[in-house]
């Protein structure tokens, strides 16, 4: 009992040292946890975090490029990139290669290299459209995979093409507006912390706090306005067999840019190489001719040296300067200054020219913004050149335009400042620039650069102009409805061989505005090197007529008095008693806000107006009944989507 | 003398302490597993609560058995060692023949039962503690002689042991060690002969280790595991880095990374790199205290047990369920080269938790018993080692 007793005991005494055992693991194992957690963790955890976490550029999709009513210019499109495994690929791939470079049309040797080089990886072709990607599809060959990349996708081609630019494969602006608001469309990559599994997989936790798209650029010009400007000079082009046609159309009363167009010009969703791409209306500088003569003529009217009774001998036509014999095209003897702008003749504008005298004629010039950068930001704007007429024949010559080069903007922001009461406008080339989560990056203002005449001499030139128009070298300008003014130009070109004037090849232009009574546009139309018929008054003067009676149409400018009435007299507001909102004032309530649009007002107005008008802001009209507009749904004023359907109930007049 | 009648007047308690550990640990086991494994689960198996449902099962069918053992008391189990070990044994061999034993991540260690796969290994460890304390029970006067208090139990260890390793099943064999070293130890055995064992068992176990290539590697990547990351070391590694991750307080329940197919079995023995990963060093720490409480009571069972028979098989549970989390633990914390061993209750893996809550039970109806075999012989002094040992357990916490 007592051996059972003691060796019991024992057995209390070695559990109690296997429970000191247990105890010590237990001390060992947590001492280990603190070690690891916190003494180590910092360290762990940092190593744990380069597995875990990788940081992801996350690259907004590249913001659009609108019109001034939104209507899109430019924007990106998801778009499928091919490409193969070679791995992965058929025992026999020559002919799944072979079949898959017909379908995508390249070419098939050089796609078998690219296979050969070994790896698992290989382009095939990047963003391709969606009928090659779906011929792809329907290949099946195994190894064969997408990726989802964005395409620049202008879905109006060509129109504003120079102006727009375009992106280069790896989606950076490379000209026009796409390079010079590169940054901004781009908007600020935000680099996204996101989980990577073991395999590779990565898991994206959060969303990016940033926009997830770039800002957008609302350009000033107006894309039915850019549509028929291209349209009218591109066919004056064909016509006339000429080298290139440039039109720029302002709003007078702000400096903006309403149409810029370029002839010939080239569709940026399959960019070009060469001398298409140029924006030359903005880029490309000329001696401009007669059109300078309306300068002339302000400054000496500013200077005091002209007075509308003045009277001069024109010489009929030839008059030796120096050892140079000037010409006029069309020979006049005695002739007031009206005349000497409806005529255009170079000798009566030489002798103002002389009145004036070399310091003022060159600071009247630069006073209308020529030999300096007009300041649209574009790369490689010229300033123009307005050198010193030290010689008496460069003086002379000056006064009607040689000797000086300015690019079409200029000219046409110059004849602007006549058309507005003398104060020449900085040009705009862009209203706004939106960032969708910073707001605002640019909110174009009307910027005046300086007073370039006095009211009264902008005002009488601005007469003489008319006269141009009405009996001068300008009438096929004359517009159906509306009053015009303007100046013809036809420069005789510098032969780039002999380095005198070429004969044969002329820059003709007609710069005008309308209505002459109150001027709502401007536009230059200029034609480089016509053939056949070369005067400005017969290649550009038309244009400039089927442009603006687009533009005061459109824009719903009440016909000048006196004159017929508009071709296109308005339906049904014309028997109606009390006047009907116009689409004008209707297009007005809906600014663009945001990629939104505001819904327009669209009450009181025919059912034909009102489609027209939710037509311009890119919304779709759904009508009921039969008259006027009584109705609307969404409300005026409610922001919605583009393409969002508008309702509207109709009610019978009266 | 030493058995005490089976109409013992003294009153049977519940161990709620117990209990509740075990309870905890393996809700909390439930918990991780399906944070451990949904990705896995979601991915490979396209079901996110795939292992969750299998373990599920497992627990309600361990819970069964966990109020089967508290049922059965100590006299049943007395009754059943045998018949458990000649089940273990067979088992052993019958996992061997191929068509009946499975093979998963290159150990063949299943019997396919149809819903369900049995790993025997499991079962030897309970089989071997009941084996043993009957055994020790019997044995008690004769425990210093070699030929019948070491030898006998030394060969059926030696036994088990040899089955587990032909499964290459190394953790198992471990444990099944200690359990026997503890138990031979409290029950009398001569130390001069356990430290000969211990002295003889270092080069066989050194030629288990070095005769087979994958067990060479993992203890040379665990002595540098960095140096051996992108092989042998990889796994350590990653349980280093997601602990490490974890800090005081965790990423957050189901927001640990190791899960994200870093860390190879995430669910099963390293489940408690993920709750360190997720419920930091606190998670860990509660851990440590439910094994604590679980030691503590199993001591404390061991001590006021009524007879040898439940007095050692209370202690040889204890030293069975401690062993294993603490090797599970130190094999996480790269304390120890890998063995492949599950941390009790809370891994995934059906045999594991069934058995062990069958065993819990049996622990628990022990626990149940009040005082008797040591505290009667020895009224004084045995009470006084007892009162004095509590403390050293609980402070184990």
């Amino acid at each position: 009992m007592a051996g059972g007793g003691r060796s019991t005991r024992w057995v209390a005494v070695r559990i109690g040292a296997v429970a000191v055992a247990a105890v010590a693991g237990f001390a060992v194992v947590g001492a280990r946890a603190v070690q690891l957690q916190v003494v180590q963790s910092e360290k762990l955890g940092a190593m744990a975090r380069d597995q875990y976490v990788r940081e992801l550029d996350w690259k907004p999709r590249r913001g659009a490029i609108t019109d001034r009513n939104g209507a899109v210019l430019a924007q990106d499109v998801e778009a499928d990139s091919v490409f193969v495994d070679p791995e992965e690929l058929p025992e026999r791939r020559g002919p799944a290669l072979a079949r898959l470079a017909k379908v995508l049309s390249v070419e098939g040797k050089a796609l078998e290299r690219k296979v050969a080089r070994g790896g698992r990886f290989a382009w095939v072709k990047r963003r391709i459209s969606p009928d090659e990607s779906a011929a792809v599809r329907a290949l099946r060959i195994p190894g064969v995979g997408f990726a989802k990349e964005s395409r620049r996708y202008y879905p109006r081609r060509e129109l504003a093409a120079q102006l727009v630019g375009f992106v280069g494969d790896d989606g950076d602006g490379l000209e026009g507006v796409e390079r010079l608001f590169d940054d901004a469309l781009s908007g600020e990559a935000s680099r996204v912390p996101s989980l990577r599994d073991a395999r590779g997989v990565m898991l994206l936790k959060d969303a990016p706090e940033r926009a997830i798209e770039g800002a957008r650029v609302e350009l000033t010009i107006d894309q039915g306005l850019q549509l028929a400007a291209e349209r009218a000079l591109s066919r004056a082009v064909t016509q006339a067999r000429a080298a290139a046609g440039m039109l720029v159309a302002l709003d007078p009363s702000t400096g903006e840019v309403l149409a810029l167009a370029n002839a010939p010009t080239f569709n940026p969703n399959t960019p070009r190489r060469g001398e298409v791409l140029r924006n030359r209306a903005v880029l490309d500088s000329f001696e401009p001719g007669s059109t300078f003569k309306v300068f002339t003529l302000v400054g000496a009217l500013d200077a005091g040296v002209l007075r509308a009774g003045d009277s001069f001998y024109c010489e009929k036509g030839s008059w030796r300067v120096g050892q140079n014999v000037l010409h006029d095209s069309h020979p006049i003897g005695w002739a007031g200054p009206a005349k000497i702008i409806a005529e255009s003749s170079n000798i009566c504008a030489a002798k103002v020219g002389q009145r004036l005298g070399r310091e003022r004629l060159q600071r009247t010039l630069m006073a209308f913004g020529f030999g300096e950068k007009v300041g649209t930001d574009l790369p490689a704007e010229p300033r123009g050149a307005v050198p010193f007429p030290r010689a008496e024949v460069a003086l002379a010559t000056m006064s009607f335009g040689h000797g000086v080069t300015a690019t079409p903007l200029q000219i046409t922001a110059g004849v602007a400042a006549i058309a507005n009461g003398g104060t020449l406008l900085r040009p705009q080339l862009v209203r706004r620039v939106v960032d969708p989560a910073r707001g605002p990056l640019l909110q174009a203002a009307p910027v005046a650069v300086r007073r370039a005449a006095s009211p009264s001499a902008a005002a009488q030139m601005a007469r003489w102009m008319e006269g141009v128009v009405t009996e001068g070298t300008g009438k096929r300008a004359r517009l159906d409805g509306w009053r015009a003014a303007g100046k013809t130009g036809t420069a005789q070109k510098v032969d780039p061989l002999s380095g005198g004037y070429s004969a044969d090849k002329r820059f003709s232009s007609f710069v005008g505005f309308a209505p002459a009574e109150e001027p709502r546009i401007v536009i230059g139309v200029f034609i480089d090197e016509p053939r056949g018929e070369v005067m400005g008054g017969e290649v550009a003067a038309p244009v400039f007529k089927e442009v603006a009676e687009h533009a005061l149409r459109s824009m719903s400018v009440r016909p000048s008095g006196g004159d017929p009435a508009p071709r296109e007299p308005e339906p049904v507001a014309a028997a109606d008693e009390t006047p009907l909102p116009s689409v004008e004032q209707a297009l007005r309530t809906a600014r663009p806000d945001r990629g939104g649009v505001a819904v327009p007002v669209l009450e009181g107005l025919p059912a034909r107006a009102a489609l027209q008008v939710l037509e311009r802001v890119e919304l779709l009209g759904e009508t009921a009944g039969t008259g006027l507009v009584s109705r609307q749904a969404p409300a005026p004023g409610t922001v919605v989507e583009p393409g969002t359907r508008v309702r509207l109930t109709l009610q019978p007049r009266g | 003398m030493a058995r005490a009648s089976p109409a013992d007047p003294r009153p049977r308690s519940f161990d709620a302490w117990l209990a509740a550990a075990v309870l905890l640990l393996t809700a909390g086991g439930l918990v991780m597993v399906y944070s451990a494994s949904a990705v896995k689960a979601g991915t490979e198996l396209h079901d996110q609560f795939y292992f969750l449902k299998r373990q599920l099962v497992a627990a309600g069918l361990g819970l069964g058995l966990l109020l089967l053992g508290m049922r059965l008391g100590a006299r049943g189990a007395e009754k059943l060692a045998y018949l458990l070990l000649g089940v273990t044994v067979l088992t052993l061999v019958l996992v061997l023949v191929p068509g009946i034993g499975r093979v998963a991540g290159g150990a063949r260690r299943w019997i396919n039962l149809g819903l369900f796969s049995f790993q025997p290994a499991e079962l030897a460890k309970v089989a071997l503690v009941l084996y043993l304390a009957r055994s020790l029970a019997r044995k008690q006067e004769k425990m210093k002689l070699f030929s019948i208090g070491l030898l006998p139990h030394l060969l059926v260890t030696l036994l088990l042991v040899g089955l587990c390793l032909l499964q290459r099943d190394f953790g198992t064999g471990v444990v099944l060690a200690l359990v026997l070293f503890a138990m031979l130890f409290a029950a009398g055995a001569k130390v001069s002969y356990l430290l000969g064992a211990v002295l003889l068992a270092i080069p066989v176990a050194w030629r288990v280790i070095a005769g087979t290539p994958y067990r060479m590697q993992r203890i040379q990547a665990f002595l540098d595991p960095f140096q051996h990351k992108e092989g042998a070391g990889w796994q350590m590694v990653e349980s280093l880095l997601g602990i490490g991750n974890g800090g005081w307080l965790g990423q957050g329940l189901g927001q640990g990374k190791g899960k994200l197919f870093y860390l190879p079995a995430a669910h099963t023995d390293f489940i408690a790199a993920v709750v360190a990963e997720e419920v930091g060093l606190v998670g860990i720490a509660l851990l440590l205290l439910l094994y604590a409480i679980v030691a503590w009571r199993g001591f404390r069972a061991a001590l006021r047990a009524t007879d040898p028979f439940a007095c050692y098989a209370a202690l040889g549970l204890t030293v069975l369920i401690t062993a294993q989390a603490l090797i599970n633990l130190s094999v996480v914390f790269v304390l120890l080269p890998t063995k492949g061993l599950t941390l009790p209750f809370v891994s995934y893996g059906g045999s594991s938790l069934i058995t062990l809550l069958g065993a819990a039970g049996l622990l628990l109806a022990l626990s149940g018993d009040r005082g008797g075999f040591l505290a009667r012989s020895t009224p004084s002094r045995g009470g006084a080692s007892a009162a004095g040992l509590r403390p050293s357990a609980e402070g184990a916490r």
